[in-house]
């Protein structure tokens, strides 16, 4: 027997909605995201990791974090030349365990030159991208904190001496700048 | 031990007997005196075993300490140099040594070993002694003070004894300005010697045995001399003392109560390190503290000054350089055998203790919490001892084995990461230093001697490298890093153990501090040693550095110092120059069948340079090819043009 008129409007009609209803939680709101979501969190944890291994495994011959720094700030590598950094230091006589290579590679590879994140992207608190404090912000502190939780932890007052401190560990920020980062941060509502 | 000259048949030999009695008829009282070291080890602690009143009393040394020599004075000079056990001597082309060439042909039993440069006859002079564990003596001309100063520094800084002397220094000449003359001759060595002196023809041993003296001390070194006071030829009759040079450096034994207080914190402490310096050599320890360390299965470390073998590499226990330390994550108790933390120190607020037989440098450098002078394999045998004292037996293998699975454990792990890390550029070309290491390990003999003069890349090489304990023995690198020393060095070494596979390791940079001169004794004396360049075209340390930071000149592609490779220098026809073998090796699979090669040349006594293309290491240029440029034959062309 022939599907009725109605039938026929209303089938596909109500295909479209589940594949649109399907889409929508692909897109990060059902079923599929937390997958994407723990990937995310994997790498994060590679990135901390490796973070962790820099203080034990570098600063013996990169000294206190600041020489690291440095470094990151003029190299310009991938993460497959990041790798083979870390080899080299394996060879130079750096105290890699087996299971610290990825993580060492991952977090250089994030926080190298190339890797590092557009300054325009930063936002703060307020909500403020492209701002010149901003762009600070990424290009010096970004690298070693999450903006977030770091930008709202010191009181105003404290500011000048937090960064003088940032500077002591090897952050390269420059007269200039640390009068705009201390003028910004310190303004900002907790 | 005889004269090296007989007498004139007209003057009768003096005994020593005759000689005592006719002094002794002066109211003088001369004779052998017990050394100083043996009055030292009757002082030691209780826990040495006692020697009874009457015994000791009794127990005058039976030989005699010293002879009389008559002959020339130049041949004086050669006679308490062989009384002190000295056979081999290093010179560079001088005249006015001839009473002192007619001396060594009549003793017959002194090799002189000819260096066409003083800076590679020093070096070789201190490779010699280094390895022999004898005093490295060096004769040649006052105009070539200048020219041996780079390696006299170096044997200063690696506390070498050496006993350098120049023709000229005659105090008639000064203010004159004269041929090959300036006014005090020797002061240009002093900051880089223990002891300046004139030999004096009437004093000619005294003054030889003094600056022997001084060379051992602690702490050792290099002693200048000039000879232009000096009547070589003139007749003298002078005492010729025996001196055992194993002895010749004082040797202090540590209180009992210090031993006794860093025997209780190495009881005490969880997480205990030694780090070994080149003491521990230098005064015979290092299978004392092999066995210390196993005793308590402790963990030991290095660092770069660290110019001998002093710890097998492939020990479970060894942990590499301190500079890269990070195990155990809170070390409460570091011991530094003949290390004076120069260099690298224990992580700051670490207990610390010094042992170091100079006490000059306990301390000095780096504030320790217990300071103990001592010759370094007393303290190791007394700390041994003294740990024995206070742990049972059950409880220090208790210890022993909980602690050795720990750190075995952990040091298992980063070899594993050393393999893998190796095993990334095994086949790449230009070779990685890894592959170089890899290869040299499977190919010479395992006690084979390696002689380093490399860079800051030389750890990733040697790390491939098995050193130490029955394996092989290192010398160097020297501590001064005034390039220009391996080579000679390497020498002096095969001289002094010339059953054993010798290889200097060179980079293309430091080969290029003239080094090439040195080569041409290693095929006088048909040395058969092993010479590889790591080549990579480069100054690549330097370079290295001055970019770690970047800035203009790196963001431009500048290196204003690094790039060798114009002129791209081929040592293998360097080497042939010198009737050596040459052979360039530029890929790794090249590698394996080259070594064999020379080491096929090397045991038919002939000498092999091996030029190795390695790769660079560190930040990269944009133009990493780039100098300065400058050319006369240009300037020249647009002269004549015009």
């Amino acid at each position: 027997m022939k599907p009725s008129r109605q039938l026929r409007t209303i089938l596909p009609l109500t295909l479209w909605i589940v594949v649109v209803w399907m889409a929508a939680r692909i897109d990060g709101s059902g079923t599929a995201a937390p997958v994407a979501r723990g990937a995310q969190s994997s790498q994060q944890s590679q990135i901390e990791k490796g973070r962790v291994a820099v203080t034990q495994v570098c600063v013996g011959c990169h000294g206190n974090g600041g020489g690291i720094m440095r470094m990151l700030e003029v190299r310009e590598k991938s993460a497959e030349e990041w790798r083979e950094t870390v080899y080299r230091m394996i060879g130079r006589g750096a105290q890699v365990l087996p299971d610290e290579i990825e993580p060492l590679t991952a977090y250089l590879a994030s926080s190298t030159r190339r890797g590092r994140p557009q300054a325009a992207a930063a936002t703060t608190t307020q909500g403020q991208p492209g701002t010149e404090a901003t762009a600070i912000l990424a290009r010096r502190c970004q690298r070693c904190h999450d903006l977030e939780t770091a930008t709202t932890k010191p009181a105003a007052e404290e500011w000048p001496a937090v960064i003088d401190r940032m500077i002591r560990l090897g952050a390269t920020v420059t007269g200039t700048e640390q009068q705009t980062l201390i003028a910004y941060l310190a303004g900002l509502k907790k | 031990m005889s004269s090296t000259e007989k007498p004139p048949s007209d003057v009768p030999p003096v005994s020593r007997r005759d000689f005592l009695a006719a002094t002794a008829a002066t109211g003088l009282a001369l004779g052998a005196a017990p050394s100083v070291s043996a009055l030292a080890q009757n002082t030691a602690p209780s826990s040495a075993p006692a020697v009874p009143q009457a015994a000791a009393a009794a127990s005058l040394p039976a030989t005699e300490a010293f002879e009389m020599y008559e002959g020339t004075a130049a041949g004086a000079v050669l006679a308490q140099l062989r009384a002190a056990g000295v056979r081999m001597m290093f010179h560079t082309n001088t005249s006015g040594f001839v009473p002192f060439w007619e001396a060594i042909d009549r003793a017959g039993d002194v090799q002189v070993i000819n260096v066409t440069h003083e800076g590679h006859a020093v070096a070789a002079a201190q490779g010699y002694a280094m390895a022999s564990r004898s005093l490295g003596f060096f004769f040649g001309s006052g105009a070539g003070v200048g020219n041996s100063m780079s390696n006299l520094y170096c044997a200063w800084k690696d506390r070498v004894p050496l006993l350098v002397t120049y023709s000229g220094g005659e105090l008639a000449e000064q203010g004159k300005d004269g041929f090959e003359s300036w006014d005090d001759h020797l002061r240009p060595t002093e900051s880089f010697t223990m002891w300046t002196a004139s030999l004096l023809t009437d004093e000619m041993s005294e003054i030889v045995r003094r600056a022997i003296r001084f060379a051992y001390g602690p702490p050792s070194g290099p002693v200048t001399l000039v000879w232009g006071e000096a009547r070589q030829d003139e007749r003298v009759r002078t005492r010729i003392d025996k001196i055992d040079l194993e002895a010749a450096r004082h040797r202090f034994r540590a209180s009992p109560d210090a031993i006794q207080q860093a025997a209780r914190w190495l009881v005490e402490a969880q997480h205990p390190m030694f780090v070994v310096g080149p003491e521990v050599s230098e005064d015979g320890a290092a299978k004392d503290l092999l066995a210390l360390s196993e005793k308590l299965s402790i963990p030991v470390t290095d660092t770069e000054d660290d110019l001998y073998a002093n710890f097998p590499t492939d020990h479970p226990l060894y942990m590499g350089q301190l500079r890269a330390l990070r195990y155990p994550r809170q070390v409460d108790l570091v011991i530094g055998f003949g290390e004076s933390f120069k260099r690298r120190r224990p992580q700051p607020g670490t207990p610390t203790v010094h042992v170091s037989h100079d006490p000059n440098l306990l301390g000095r450098v780096y504030p320790v919490d217990l300071a103990i002078a001592s010759d370094i394999r007393m303290a190791v045998r007394d700390l041994s001892d003294a740990i024995d004292g206070l742990l049972t037996r059950d409880r220090i293998s208790r210890i022993r084995s909980t602690r050795l699975a720990e750190v075995s454990a952990l040091t298992k792990q980063l070899n594993e990461s050393v393999d893998v890390a190796m095993r990334a550029f095994f086949d790449r070309s230009p070779l990685s230093w890894e592959r170089v290491g890899f290869e040299l390990e499977r190919a010479l003999d395992k006690n084979a001697v390696i002689v380093p003069e490399l860079g800051t890349q030389a750890y990733k090489l040697m790390r491939q490298l098995k050193i130490g304990g029955e394996n092989k023995l290192k010398f160097g690198r020297t501590i001064g890093s005034a390039l220009g020393w391996g080579v000679g060095a390497s020498l002096g070494v095969n001289l002094a153990l010339p059953d054993r596979q010798v290889v200097a390791l060179q980079g293309d940079g430091g080969f290029l501090f003239g080094q090439s001169e040195a080569l041409w004794s290693i095929a006088r004396y048909q040395a058969p040693m092993l010479i590889v360049i790591m080549n990579n075209h480069l100054y690549n340390e330097t370079r290295a550095r001055n970019s770690n930071n970047g800035g203009r000149l790196f963001e431009a592609g500048k290196d204003y110092n690094g790039y060798l490779g114009d002129p791209d220098v081929d040592f293998t026809k360097i080497a042939e120059a010198y009737s050596l073998k040459g052979e360039k090796v530029k890929t790794a699979s090249e590698l394996a069948p080259a070594l064999q090669r020379a080491l096929r040349s090397m045991r038919d006594g002939k000498a092999v340079l091996l030029d190795i293309e390695v790769e660079e290491d560190g930040p990269s240029l944009s133009d990493a090819t780039w100098y300065q440029r400058h050319s006369i034959a240009d300037i020249q062309k647009k002269t004549r043009g015009a």
